[in-house]
């Protein structure tokens, strides 16, 4: 099976690139022929980038360490759950899955073009992918045969939460439909199609793309909070650059409902290229992948190769607007895009949440404390509050795949009683007996609707662990506000509660 | 499973070719419409009128 999953990780960028070879050909000779062949390279190329992406799934799910890939990124250990985030930690995996569903959203957006349009589309869609199945099948093959080991290298233990599946997950569906986006613009933009049927069909693209980017920045940023060997969340080059096209696609968004004239929607073609070409750098920066562990040693600097789609984005889009104001002919058709009132007091209910949030994080408190048992801590939180925490001792628990130490503190506000909060420091083991790497410190949380009261252990050795206790105002107000701005926005797309503009 | 690779290879590089091989009847384009945008053309047309795509034959 594995073989047959070798072959299909090599015969999908041949493919593909017959895909762009035949489209290009049919774009200079009119020849319908060409035409179709070239969909049909397009469909071959994803059939067979699902079919390998398919194939990495079931060999990490099964933990088959036959295959090179399960026994990089994964282990016999590691829970099913975590599995998306091995799929997308090496580029092995990630530019795999970006392929396929490129693929398989691109072959959408040709179908919805016709004529020239459809020709550019398969153009840019067989394009994008020929450079990630490129890179997987030449430098990152993930099914490249090994003599089959005891047990893999296993994940990078800050990989192994929730948060960090759904970064990865947000950011590669955002890449995908960022992708189709963009590549409807530049079909149209060849065929001197900028009208109001490329205005709705990149609208939904686009609303699709911030709305996931949005989600993993906010997840990312929540999984940076909880986790800190990560660091603090803004000092990492490569999570400005995901805030980059965040920023883009927000103004995008914008500019995509209400009135439209000329000046607009070229702000809109320019921001929604510029939002792509953002997001394959960002992937680039992160070597190929949309995850990447502390624990996780070298990166695989070949995945970085990816930075080809952004340069080629760039060039393609300068060689269509360098053909003056002829390409944007039809732009005059534009109308009006549908809004939603509703939607929009949603949304931007959202954005005061977040902005409320970050403005909380700003007065939040820490205090670095090593207790021996039963040991007392007294603090006062932003709102005044007195807390008293009484160290319960530490505990040792042995899990399927993990050794955790954890640390538990009964918490006391203003003399009333608390939930327990407890925080662990976990070894993630192998199949072996050793450790995978660095412990992971799991942050321990007391929600109100105001302030979110956070233990991490610092320094989980002797009989007085370090701990740290941090009150932090407004921060569970982050994903809710976060969910508010994704409701709001995909609620004008929804057809039976539209309104248009008087 | 190098066999099964190799039938399933070969089947849909013919399936890719297709149109190439049987020309116009598999790409699904009767005689007289334009390659291009499906347009029906003028019998001595050098030009789609609809799209300005060469007639080439």
């Amino acid at each position: 099976m594995n073989r047959l999953m070798e072959f299909a990780v090599a015969l999908a960028p041949v493919f593909a690139a017959w895909a762009v070879a035949a489209s290009i050909a049919s774009i200079r000779t009119a020849r319908a022929d060409l035409a179709q062949s070239a969909v049909r390279g397009l469909v071959a190329a994803t059939a067979c980038a699902v079919i390998a992406a398919a194939g990495l799934t079931r060999a990490l799910i099964e933990g088959d360490l036959a295959v090179h890939y399960v026994a990089q990124a994964s282990s016999v250990l590691m829970p099913v759950r975590y599995v998306p985030a091995a799929l997308l930690s090496a580029p092995g995996g990630a530019l795999l899955m970006l392929a396929a569903l490129s693929g398989i959203v691109g072959l959408l957006v040709v179908r919805n073009a016709s004529g020239p349009a459809r020709r550019w589309a398969t153009t840019v869609v067989a394009a994008a992918m020929l450079v990630s199945l490129l890179i997987v099948a030449a430098a990152a093959t993930p099914f490249a045969l090994r003599v089959a080991r005891a047990d893999g290298a296993g994940l990078s233990s800050d990989l192994q939460r929730g948060g960090a599946v759904l970064h990865g997950i947000a950011l590669l569906l955002a890449t995908v439909f960022a992708t189709a986006s963009f590549a409807d613009t530049l079909s149209a933009l060849a065929t001197g199609g900028i009208d109001d049927s490329w205005s709705r069909r990149t609208r939904r693209w686009n609303a699709l793309a911030w709305t996931s980017l949005l989600i993993g920045v906010v997840a990312g940023a929540r999984w940076y909070a909880m986790n800190p060997v990560r660091g603090a969340w803004l000092e990492s080059p490569v999570t400005a650059l995901w805030l980059l096209p965040c920023f883009a696609g927000a103004w995008l968004i914008h500019l995509d409902a209400g009135v439209q004239d000329a000046k607009r929607v070229v702000t809109r073609l320019l921001l929604g290229a510029g939002a792509f070409i953002a997001l394959m750098i960002a992937v680039a920066f992160t070597d190929g992948a949309f995850l990447r562990g502390v624990n996780q040693g070298e990166a695989d600097v070949a995945g970085a190769l990816i930075g080809i789609v952004p340069v080629i984005a760039i060039a393609g889009l300068i060689a269509r607007l360098r053909r003056g104001a002829g390409v944007l002919r039809a732009i005059a058709g534009v109308r009006a895009q549908p809004k939603s009132r509703l939607g929009g007091w949603i949304a931007h209910a959202g954005f005061i949440l977040l902005v409320c949030a970050a403005a909380g994080s700003r007065m939040s408190r820490e205090h670095t404390v090593a207790l021996r048992d039963a040991e007392i801590f007294r603090a006062s939180d932003p709102f005044g509050h007195r807390w008293q925490f009484s160290s319960q001792g530490m505990s040792t628990l042995q899990r399927e795949n993990y050794a955790s130490l954890t640390v538990s503190l009964l918490a006391r506000r203003d003399d009333v009683s608390m939930p327990m909060l407890s925080a662990e420091a976990r070894s993630y083991g192998l199949a072996s007996g050793k450790e995978s790497g660095l412990p992971a410190f799991i942050t321990g949380t007391l929600s109100s609707l105001f302030m979110e009261t956070r233990l991490t252990i610092t320094q989980p050795d002797g009989k007085r662990p370090t701990v740290r206790i941090a009150f932090v105002p407004l921060a569970p107000w982050v994903m809710v506000g976060a969910w508010l701005i994704v409701i709001g926005t995909l609620l004008p797309l929804a057809p039976a509660r539209t309104e248009t503009p008087a | 499973m190098t066999i099964v690779g190799g039938i399933i290879a070969a089947v849909l590089s013919l399936w890719v070719a297709a149109p190439l091989i049987w020309g116009a009847a598999a790409a699904g384009v009767t005689r007289g419409d334009c390659a291009s945008c499906g347009v029906r053309l003028e019998p001595d047309a050098r030009f789609c009128a609809s799209c300005g795509a060469t007639v080439l034959s």
